[in-house]
C-alpha cells in the first residue's frame, strides 16, 4: 500500500510540474519572443549575407544564370538552417496530408526571377515526373512539389532565349534529399540511382559516394565531390565547371573525356571555438557552362550557336571529424574504467579487511 | 491435463528458459536490422537506434525528439504525434509489464552475461547496504526528469539545440550498443560546443562505469535506468501482474537473497498483494527460489502463470542429486 | 555364604536408569497405540541400541557436538564431521544437572549439563559448538567447559530484521567454518559444501513429504512417531536415516490408500508448539495422544523447525552458499529468543490453517523465560483468529502426570464438543 501511494504521488507530482512548466514556458515565449532561438553561436549575421530585401525585380539578361533556392528570398533569414524537417512546412499548413516543399528561382544575390518563359519539371524519388506547382502571389513565384517519401527529388527549370543568333539554354537544377524521421523508407541502391532524363538537353549529375547510406546524409567540408556532365544523353567533355562558395572561394575545373569532374570542398569555416556550430549550413553554386556551334531554329528564330548554362546549388556543413575526437573519448573511457576499477577493488578489500582471518 | 501443464511450468528450470529468451531477443534487437525487421520507435527496452541495425528503437529517444518541438507547436494538433507514440509504447509495454527488463532488454542481457563471466571466475558479487540502496534508488527518477524536462526546455528556447536528446548523449547504451555491429564511432567526444563536450564525456564515463559496475554488481545499470522508472508509472495498465500471498510467506528471505536488485520488500512485506516494486525487473528468480507453495506468483490476465512450489524449488536446487554412492557424509 | 554384591558404579546406575526411561517409552509406542507402523521399528530399534545397549554409531568420524539448531549442519557435513545435537531429554541427567544449575533453570539445560557432567557418552563429542541463543544455554557453556570439554561459542544475534544482524551472523558463520576446518584439518570446497546442502535439503524434503500425509483427514501416523523420527535425526547416520524415512514414506503411502488410521473417529487435531519434546520426554505428546487427540503438526525446534526451511542458493560458489546458509538459519528461524515473534505467530496460524487443526497446545518448560514470555502474545493472536489454545508448563519430573493429563483431557473434550456443535 505504501508503495502504491508513493508511486501515485510521484506521478501526480511530476505531471503537475510538467504542466506548469509547459504553460509557463509558452507564456515566457509570448512575451520574450525570440522565435525558435538559439542561445549559443548566433549565426544570423552569416546567413544574411546573401539575403537582401527583394522589393525591386531586376532585369535579367540571358547570360545570367538562374538557380533554385529552398530559402524564401522574400523573408529575412530567420530560424536555423540545417535542422531536419519534421515534415517540411506541414505545421504551417495545419493538417496537410502530403507534405510539400517550396522552392524559388533566383538570380544574382537572391533576386527573384520573373518574366521569363520557363519550363519546369520535377522528378520524384522513383524518377517519375510529377507536377511542379506554381503559385504566383503578388508577383512572387513560388514553386512547390510534393515530398511524400524520403529520397532524392530533382527539379529542373529551363529557359531558352535567342538573342544575337545565339540560343541561350539555361537550366536551373536542384537535387533535394528529403529525410523525414519516422518514415518507413529504406535507403538502398535504387534510391541512389542517377536520374537520366531527356527533358533537358544538358545535365549535370552528382555521383554519389559509397558512404552515402542514409536520408540524412550531409555534404561536409573536405569531401570530394564528383560530377558527371552530359549533353543529349552523351558525356560532355571539356566543359567548364565553376564552383562558387559563399566565402568567395571559387574554382574552375574542366570535365574529362568521360564528362566527369571532381574537386575537394575546402574548409572555410573557422570561427572561435565557442561560436562553432556543427550544424552551420553554407551554400555553394556549381555552374556548368558550355558553348557549341550548331544551327537550329526555335519557333521562328534562327540561331547559329548554343550557349548552355546549368546551375546546381548544394548545401554543405562542417565535417564531423573536425569536432569529434576518438583519442579523447577513449582516453577518458580508459581513465574512468581504471579509476573506478581501483576504487571498487579497494572498497571491497577494505570492507572485509577487519575479518581477514575468516576469509573462506 | 491442466494440472500436468501447470506442474511442468511451475517445476521448470527458470535459468534455462531465461537464458534462451534473452539470447534470442538480444540477437533480434541488436542484429534484426540485417533482416530489415523494424518494430517501430516506441519500444520499451534499451534497443539503441545509434546501432544502425537495430530492430526497434528505444522509446526514450523518440520521446525526447518529440517533446523538443517548439512550445507553440506543442499545443497545436501536432501534439497528437506525442500521444500516438505514448499509446504505442503503452501497448507494447502492457504485454509483459516489467518483464521487458528481465527478459527482452539487450542491455540487461549484456549485464547478465558479464555477471556470468564473473561467476565463472569465482569472484563474489557486491551488494549495496540498505542506506546506499535507498539513496541511490532516486537516481533513476532524476534521469527520467532529464528525459522529460530538457526537451521541453529546448522547445521553449531556454536550452540550445546542442542539448537535444541530452539523455541519449549521456546514455551508456549509445556508446556500447553500436559496438556489436562493429561501429565504434560513438566512442568519440563531440567538441563542437561545451555542452556537447560535457554530455558526451559523461556518456563515455558512464559506459566505463557500466563495465566496472556490472562486473561486481548484478544488473548494475538497471538500478539507474529511467526506462525502469517510466515502466513503473504505467505498471498498473499491464495484463501481467506480480502478486504475493502474505499468509503463505515464512519470511525466510530466500527471495531477497537471490534478487538481483536487492528488493527487501519481497521477503518482508506480508500484507501487500501487489509486490511489484519500482526496481523490479521481473526476472522471476524470486519465484523460482521460493520454497512455499503459491506464496509468489506471476499472473497473466489474472491466471497464475508461474507460481512458486515446493516441488519446483526442490527440483531447481537439485536437492536429490548429491552423490548417493558416497557412504558416510561426503 | 557367597554374596556377590555388585555395587553399581554411578555410571552404570545412570545407564540403567536411562535405559529404563527409554525402553518404557519405546514399549508404549510399540504396543499401546492403534495400528503400529512396521517401518517405525527401525527407529525404535535405533533408540534402543543407543540408549539401552549403549551402542556407538560414529566410531569412524569426528563428532561435532551442537547445542542448538542454529549451528549449520551443512558446513559440518561438508567438512567431513558428524553433527550430534546434544539437547537431552532424560530425567536421570536432569537430576544430575540440578546440582550444578540454579533451581529454577530450564530442565533441558539441566539435563544437558548433567549429561556432560557425567561424561557418559556413547558417542562423545570431540568438540562442542554453542550458539549464544537463550540465556541459559549461553551461560551453560562455561560450565560445560569446566568439565574438560572443548567448547567454542558461536555469536548469534538476538534480532533478525536489521541489516547489522544479518551481516553479524554471516561473519559468525564464517568464523565457525574457519574454526571447524582448523579443527578437522580439512578445507571447505565448493563441491563438498554443495553436496552437503543438497543432502540435507533432500532429508528436509522427505520430512515435507511426511508432513503431507498428516494433512489428510485420516492421519496414518502418530505425532509421537514423527517426533521420534525427527529426534533420530539428531544423532543418526544421515544416509541410514534417509533410507529408513524413505521406507516409512512408502509404508505411509500404502496405509493412506488402505485408509488405515491411528486415531479414533473424531479425534481433535492438535498443533503442538513450545519447548521441544526430546526423547524420552514425550510426556505431554503422550498424554495428548492417549487422550484421543492427534498431533498433526508442530512448531518446535526438535522437529518442524529443523526441517521446514530449505537453503536457496543463487550462485553455487562458496561465498554465496555460505551467505545463503547463514540467511536460512537466521531469517527463517522462529525461535522465541528473538526480540519480535510475529514470524512464529504467523507460522502457528499458517500451520493451523493448512493442517485444519482444531486446537493448539502451547507447552513451556518451567524456567524457560522466552517461551513463557511469548505465551501472552501467542494466546492473544490465537484468540483473535478463533483458534482454541491451551497453555501448559511442565518439566522433566515424572510426578506431574496427573495434573497435566486432567487439563489436557479437559481441553480435548472441549475441542470435541466444539466440533460437534459446529456440525
Amino acid at each position: 500500500m505504501a508503495t502504491l501511494k508513493k508511486r501515485n504521488k510521484i506521478f501526480l507530482f511530476s505531471l503537475i510540474i510538467l504542466v506548469l512548466l509547459v504553460v509557463g514556458l509558452s507564456v515566457y515565449n509570448k512575451y520574450a519572443h525570440k522565435g525558435y532561438a538559439i542561445k549559443e553561436a548566433s549565426k544570423q549575421e552569416h546567413q544574411c549575407q546573401k539575403c537582401e530585401n527583394v522589393s525591386n525585380v531586376k532585369k535579367i539578361d540571358p547570360q545570367t544564370p538562374i538557380y533554385f533556392t529552398l530559402l524564401d528570398p522574400t523573408k529575412k533569414t530567420e530560424g536555423r538552417g540545417g535542422m531536419h524537417s519534421h515534415g517540411g512546412d506541414g505545421y504551417k499548413n495545419g493538417r496537410s496530408r502530403i507534405p510539400n516543399q517550396n522552392a524559388w528561382l533566383v538570380f544574382g544575390e537572391n533576386n527573384l526571377v520573373s518574366g521569363l518563359n520557363l519550363e519546369t519539371f520535377v522528378f520524384d524519388t522513383k524518377q517519375m515526373q510529377k507536377d511542379l506547382k506554381l503559385d504566383n502571389k503578388m508577383g512572387i513565384a513560388t514553386y512547390s512539389f510534393e515530398v511524400p517519401k524520403n529520397g532524392y527529388y530533382n527539379l529542373f527549370a529551363t529557359s531558352e532565349i535567342v538573342t544575337n543568333d545565339t540560343l541561350f539554354y539555361r537550366v536551373a537544377k536542384l537535387e533535394y534529399l528529403n529525410g523525414k524521421h519516422g518514415s518507413k523508407d529504406i535507403y538502398n541502391e535504387d534510391v541512389k540511382k542517377e536520374l537520366k532524363t531527356d527533358k533537358v538537353k544538358i545535365d549535370l549529375v552528382r555521383l554519389k559516394d559509397q558512404d552515402e547510406k542514409s536520408f540524412f546524409y550531409r555534404t561536409s567540408m573536405g569531401d570530394m565531390l564528383k560530377f558527371k556532365a552530359a549533353i543529349d544523353g552523351k558525356p560532355l567533355k571539356n566543359a567548364d565547371i565553376t564552383v562558387n562558395l559563399n566565402s568567395g572561394w571559387s574554382k574552375n575545373v574542366k570535365t574529362d573525356a568521360n564528362g566527369t569532374a571532381s574537386f575537394t570542398l575546402v574548409r572555410d569555416y573557422f570561427p572561435a571555438w565557442d561560436r562553432f556550430d556543427k550544424r552551420y549550413k553554407q551554400d555553394m553554386l556549381i555552374t556548368l557552362k558550355y558553348s557549341e556551334d550548331k544551327n537550329g531554329t526555335i519557333g521562328d528564330q534562327k540561331y547559329k550557336s548554343i550557349n548552355y548554362i546549368l546551375t546546381y546549388p548544394l548545401s554543405y556543413y562542417p565535417n564531423s571529424s573536425d569536432y569529434q575526437s576518438y583519442s579523447y573519448g577513449l582516453l577518458i573511457g580508459l581513465f574512468i574504467l581504471v579509476l573506478s576499477g581501483i576504487i571498487v577493488y579497494i572498497y571491497r578489500r577494505n570492507r572485509t579487511k577487519p575479518f581477514k582471518e575468516i576469509k573462506i | 491435463m491442466k494440472s500436468r501443464i501447470k506442474n511442468f511450468i511451475n517445476n521448470g528450470d527458470l535459468r534455462k528458459v531465461r537464458f534462451w529468451i534473452q539470447l534470442i531477443s538480444f540477437i533480434l534487437f541488436v542484429y534484426g536490422g540485417y533482416l530489415a525487421i523494424n518494430l517501430g520507435s516506441s519500444f520499451p527496452v534499451f534497443s539503441c537506434p545509434y546501432n544502425d541495425k537495430t530492430a526497434a528503437t528505444c522509446y526514450l529517444i523518440s520521446l525526447q525528439h518529440q517533446l523538443a518541438m517548439p512550445t507553440e507547436v506543442l499545443f497545436s494538433p501536432a501534439f497528437i504525434s506525442i500521444l500516438i507514440g505514448l499509446v504505442t509504447f503503452i501497448a507494447w509495454f502492457m504485454i509483459l509489464n516489467k518483464a521487458w527488463c528481465g527478459y527482452m532488454c539487450p542491455f540487461g542481457t549484456l549485464q547478465d552475461w558479464i555477471t556470468a563471466l564473473r561467476k565463472k571466475m569465482n569472484i563474489r558479487f557486491s551488494i549495496y547496504t540498505q542506506n546506499q540502496f535507498e539513496q541511490l534508488s532516486k537516481i533513476k527518477y532524476l534521469f527520467l526528469i532529464i528525459v522529460l524536462l530538457f526537451p521541453l526546455l529546448i522547445g521553449a528556447g531556454v536550452l540550445s539545440n546542442n542539448w537535444s536528446a541530452s539523455f541519449c548523449q549521456m546514455c551508456p547504451a549509445r556508446v556500447i550498443s553500436p559496438m556489436f555491429t562493429g561501429d565504434f564511432s560513438q566512442w568519440t567526444i563531440d567538441f563542437s560546443s561545451k555542452t556537447n563536450m560535457i554530455l558526451t564525456s559523461l556518456g563515455i564515463s558512464f559506459a566505463a562505469l557500466f563495465f566496472v559496475g556490472s562486473f561486481v554488481k548484478k544488473r548494475f545499470f538497471c538500478f539507474f535506468c529511467p526506462m525502469s522508472a517510466l515502466h513503473y508509472i504505467f505498471a498498473d495498465t499491464s495484463i501481467v501482474k506480480f502478486r504475493k500471498d502474505g499468509s503463505k510467506c515464512t519470511r525466510c528471505g530466500d527471495c531477497y537473497a537471490v534478487c538481483d536488485m536487492q528488493i527487501k520488500d519481497i521477503a518482508d512485506d506480508v500484507t501487500s498483494t501487489n509486490i511489484l516494486r519500482d526496481d523490479c525487473i521481473l526476472c522471476l528468480k524470486c519465484v523460482a527460489a521460493c520454497p512455499e507453495d503459491d506464496a509468489l506468483h506471476f499472473d497473466i490476465l489474472n491466471i497464475k502463470a508461474f507460481s512458486s512450489t515446493k516441488e519446483g524449488f526442490e527440483k531447481r536446487m537439485n536437492i536429490g542429486s548429491y552423490t548417493k554412492n558416497n557412504e558416510a557424509n561426503k | 555364604m557367597n554374596t556377590n554384591h555388585n555395587i553399581e558404579s554411578p555410571k552404570e546406575k545412570q545407564n540403567r536408569h536411562k535405559a529404563m526411561e527409554a525402553i518404557k517409552l519405546l514399549n508404549t509406542l510399540r504396543e499401546d497405540f492403534k495400528a503400529p507402523i512396521s517401518s517405525m521399528e527401525y527407529f525404535y530399534d535405533l533408540f534402543e541400541r543407543v540408549h539401552c545397549k549403549h551402542e556407538s554409531l560414529h566410531n569412524d568420524k569426528t563428532k561435532i557436538g551442537t547445542m542448538c539448531i542454529q549451528i549449520p549442519s551443512e558446513i559440518i557435513y561438508a567438512l567431513d564431521g558428524v553433527p550430534i545435537r546434544l539437547c537431552n531429554g532424560f530425567y536421570t541427567d536432569d537430576e544430575i544437572g540440578s546440582d550444578l544449575m540454579p533451581q529454577k533453570a530450564c530442565p533441558l539445560i539441566k539435563a544437558t549439563v548433567g549429561h556432560f557432567a557425567s561424561g557418559n557418552f556413547t558417542d562423545k563429542p570431540d568438540i562442542v559448538f554453542s550458539p549464544t541463543t537463550c540465556d541459559q544455554k549461553t551461560k551453560a557453556g562455561t560450565t560445560i567447559e569446566s568439565f574438560g570439554y572443548k567448547l567454542i561459542d558461536v555469536d548469534f544475534p538476538r534480532t533478525k530484521e536489521s541489516e547489522a544482524s544479518r551481516e553479524y551472523w554471516r561473519r559468525s558463520v564464517k568464523q565457525f567454518a574457519v574454526e571447524l576446518s582448523k579443527f578437522q584439518g580439512k578445507k571447505l570446497t565448493k563441491n563438498n559444501l554443495r553436496d552437503a546442502i543438497k543432502k540435507i535439503g533432500y532429508a528436509q524434503s522427505l520430512y515435507h513429504k511426511l508432513s503431507e500425509f498428516r494433512k489428510n483427514e485420516i492421519v496414518p501416523i502418530l505425532g509421537l512417531d514423527v517426533f521420534l523420527v525427527t529426534n533420530a535425526f539428531f544423532f543418526d547416520k544421515i544416509d541410514n536415516w534417509i533410507e529408513a524415512t524413505e521406507k516409512l514414506l512408502g509404508e505411509l503411502e500404502i496405509r493412506t490408500q488402505q485408509k488405515i488410521t491411528v486415531t479414533g473417529k473424531a479425534s481433535p487435531r492438535i498443533i503442538y508448539t513450545g519447548s521441544p519434546p526430546i526423547f524420552p520426554n514425550y510426556k505431554i505428546p503422550q498424554i495428548i495422544e492417549e487422550s484421543d487427540g492427534i498431533i498433526v503438526a508442530d512448531e518446535t525446534c526438535s522437529s518442524n523447525r529443523m526441517f521446514n526451511d530449505m537453503v536457496a542458493v543463487d550462485e553455487w560458489n562458496i561465498y554465496d552458499m555460505m551467505d545463503s546458509i547463514s540467511d536460512k538459519y537466521l531469517k527463517a528461524c522462529t525461535c522465541p529468543i528473538f526480540t519480535k515473534n510475529e514470524d512464529r505467530i504467523r507460522r502457528v496460524i499458517q500451520l493451523a490453517r493448512e493442517y485444519k487443526a482444531d486446537g493448539v497446545i502451547y507447552q513451556a518448560f518451567a524456567g524457560c523465560t522466552v517461551y513463557e514470555m511469548e505465551q501472552r502474545s501467542v494466546l492473544e493472536a490465537m484468540e483473535k483468529e478463533g483458534i482454541p489454545i491451551l497453555y501448559l508448563e511442565s518439566d522433566y519430573s515424572p510426578s506431574q502426570g496427573g495434573q497435566l493429563s486432567t487439563r489436557v483431557e479437559a481441553f480435548i473434550e472441549s475441542l470435541k464438543t466444539r466440533r460437534r456443535n459446529k456440525k
